[in-house]
């Protein structure tokens, strides 16, 4: 389970080394619980500074980045001033052949989803959370496809003619088709299709903006992380993504996040951007995260089963695929959030 | 044509070791989740065991009096057709028409016996926030 790279160490001391033309000393390096698609090592210098090394795993996500583009996506969110650690000392080759990795400042705070949303250490933060939260959001939503061209093409992106909710069900439909076909999913998708919320111009979306995903101190939110899946899209796509009921670990009744209510976290992001926020396509998002997330852990299962990854709680995560179908249906019904 | 235990006593007697004499000696915090994982889809497919074939023979019932076309077609090949034809288009007209309220009827407890088994403890209830 616990991934071991022979001379670990040394292999890092080489590369900043190289980096930096005199010889840094590294005291630790250890293997954290990694995220989907990419594996996270702790690095602790000799003189006590701490960051963590993020390196491509062995597989990945569709429609996740590799960490060469992750790296350009947090260079533009550092920025826009957004609360995220700046990336360092950029390497190919370091931990496996091929596999890009940088390097963050090393961040204190709680990541862990359940414990973000019930830490009685927390239970201040939770309150300052929702705004703290939309004032970031704004700022990564204010990064335009047209100031970037090359950013993940966002030259095709900020054409007059990208419609970001098109282009995403489109992206989700293909994802569809690699699986085996289920009535649920397609009873979800012939509903968004028949839907579809009027064109707005793309934003910079970080793309798993949730629970989990930022880490969260006593005094409140401390950073966003985990850009693999940033994308241009619909603003809303990450308004919404934060409450699709998986990411509340258990707090249902406080959709946002699984720590709060809606309305104080739409209202501080509409102050903080200037933008209105229209209720009905918060709800068409809400509906579409959840047959993204369905979708993605059918996809997590499948890299289990073709042998590209043998970690149980991806092969156990497909089973999960029905409570985001029933949700996207039980929001469908409901016709609002 | 085993001999007693049955299949279902089996696969709880191991999720109940891994719950009570592997899991409080195990302290790296990664691994113990993962025991934890364990532990549910040992009950998982305890469960599946015990409702599996009464869940697919309602759920084929749904689909023969939907299609009435295919008396003898299994059912992941009737579901294929179900999710195929729900792409199709407006579920009014075409394929499904005079049949809608089967088919949504039909996706809903299949959704709901797949949650009896894998997350027995899903909230099912409409209002939920």
């Amino acid at each position: 389970m616990s991934m071991d790279v022979p001379g670990l160490r040394e292999k890092i001391e080489g590369h900043l080394q190289r980096a930096e033309g005199r010889r840094i000393g590294v005291a630790v390096a250890e293997v954290l619980a990694g995220g989907a698609c990419q594996e996270n090592i702790k690095v602790e210098l000799e003189g006590g500074e701490r960051w963590v090394l993020r390196s491509d795993a062995r597989s990945s996500l569709t429609g996740s980045l590799d960490r060469a583009r992750e790296l350009e996506v947090i260079r533009a969110a550092v920025a826009a001033g957004v609360r995220t650690p700046p990336p360092k000392w950029p390497a190919t080759g370091l931990l496996r052949e091929g596999a890009t990795s940088y390097f963050l400042e090393w961040r204190e705070g709680e990541a862990i989803g359940r414990r973000v949303v019930k830490s009685k250490e927390l239970e201040a933060a939770r309150g300052t959370l929702p705004a703290e939260l939309a004032r970031e959001l704004a700022k990564i939503h204010g990064i335009r496809p047209a100031d970037h061209p090359t950013l993940m093409d966002g030259a095709a992106a900020a054409a007059p003619s990208f419609d970001p909710a098109v282009a995403s069900l489109a992206r989700l439909r293909a994802r569809m088709d690699s699986l085996e076909p289920s009535p649920s999913r397609e009873l979800v998708h012939r509903w968004l299709a028949d839907h579809l919320p009027a064109k707005e111009d793309a934003v910079l979306c970080h793309g798993d903006f949730r629970t989990g995903n930022f880490l969260v101190a006593p005094d409140g939110l401390s950073a966003i992380l985990d850009w693999e899946f940033a994308h241009w899209g619909a603003r809303a796509f990450d308004l919404a993504w934060i409450c699709v009921r998986d990411w509340r670990f258990g707090q249902l009744a406080l959709p946002v996040g699984g720590f709060a209510g809606r309305e104080p976290f739409y209202a501080a992001y509409e102050a903080a951007s200037g933008v209105h926020l229209d209720r009905a396509r918060l709800h068409w998002w809400e509906v579409f995260g959840n047959l993204a997330w369905a979708v993605g852990s059918v996809q997590q299962a499948h890299r289990y089963i073709s042998g590209a990854e043998s970690d149980l709680e991806l092969v156990a995560i497909g089973r999960r695929a029905a409570e985001m179908e029933f949700e996207a249906l039980r929001l469908i019904e409901k016709g609002r959030i | 044509m085993q001999d007693p235990p049955e299949k279902e006593a089996l696969l709880f007697a191991i999720a109940r070791f891994l719950e009570e004499d592997v899991r409080p000696l195990v302290k790296d915090p990664r691994v113990n989740f993962r025991l934890l994982i364990a532990t549910h889809l040992a009950a998982t497919v305890a469960s599946e065991c015990r409702t599996g074939a009464a869940h697919e023979a309602a759920a084929l019932a749904r689909l023969r009096a939907i299609y009435t076309d295919a008396e003898n077609v299994p059912y992941r090949t009737l579901e294929a057709r179900l999710a195929s034809d729900i792409r199709q288009g407006d579920l009014r007209q075409g394929a499904l028409a005079g049949r809608e309220d089967a088919v949504r009827a039909h996706v809903k407890a299949t959704l709901l016996a797949k949650l009896a088994v894998n997350s027995p403890r899903f909230d099912t209830r409409t209002e939920i926030e």
